[in-house]
């Protein structure tokens, strides 16, 4: 759990800058001068994000179901679904973003 | 039912989802156990619309909506941290039934959940606050 702590702190901090870059007109602004940095927060928040919620669906289906064999195939079927939403979340960061 | 059983039921979590509302005779901890699990999957269903397209939002009192079950997860959230630090925690005392009283609910611990609740409806006033007037103002 020292992970989900970790993230949910991450969440706080970078989701905070999100939401002032799409919804404040003077801090957007100001944020988006460097698209770099932009990128850079979204990549952390976005990874923070996933890995936060992911990781508390996981512990809600292992919690319905307390076996060890179920909980091994859970883990490893968010983590998969966790990295390909990832991949695909940054990827359609880089082209809004026009890195890419 | 004997005490063992009683346990060894509790312990399989047979109740399922159905058990995060078996909160009568619980302490407020519970409810908010209860609402941080809820809060957090309707969290993770925006997600998954705002992933579809970023653009979208659920507008004016939806928006507002958003803004308590976010806020409501965050000071949540915040206060299972400092439990996790062991910030606030008391001694150890053998809790034999369910239904009795945790010990973690007492001294400092009713203060921090005070402050966690006081602190979500302050973020939740300032996000509905920009929700409902600030946001339509500037479009």
């Amino acid at each position: 759990m020292f992970l989900h702590y970790t993230t949910a702190i991450l969440i706080v901090i970078t989701g905070l800058i999100h939401l002032l870059a799409n919804n404040d007109p003077v801090i957007g602004a100001l944020i988006k001068e460097n698209p770099a940095l932009y990128l850079g927060n979204m990549a952390i928040f976005l990874a923070a994000l996933l890995y936060h919620a992911f990781n508390g669906v996981r512990v809600i289906l292992v919690e319905m179901v307390p076996d060890r064999c179920w909980t091994k195939w859970i883990g490893w079927a968010i983590l998969i679904i966790g990295v390909i939403t990832y991949a695909v979340g940054l990827q359609v960061l880089l082209v809004a973003l026009g890195f890419v | 039912m004997a005490e063992e059983e009683f346990m060894e039921y509790y312990a399989k979590n047979m109740r399922g989802i159905l058990g995060w509302f078996k909160v009568r005779a619980y302490t407020i901890e519970r409810w908010l156990y209860a609402a941080h699990r809820i809060t957090g999957m309707l969290i993770v269903l925006f997600i998954l619309a705002h992933f579809y397209n970023t653009g979208w939002h659920p507008g004016l009192w939806w928006d507002a909506l958003l803004g308590i079950v976010v806020t409501f997860h965050t000071a949540n959230g915040i206060r299972l941290i400092l439990v996790e630090l062991g910030i606030g925690v008391g001694k150890p005392l053998l809790v034999k039934k369910p239904s009795q009283r945790p010990v973690s609910i007492e001294g400092v611990q009713r203060y921090i959940v005070a402050l966690a609740l006081v602190l979500f409806i302050v973020l939740a006033a300032i996000w509905s606050y920009y929700a409902l007037v600030i946001q339509p103002m500037i479009g």
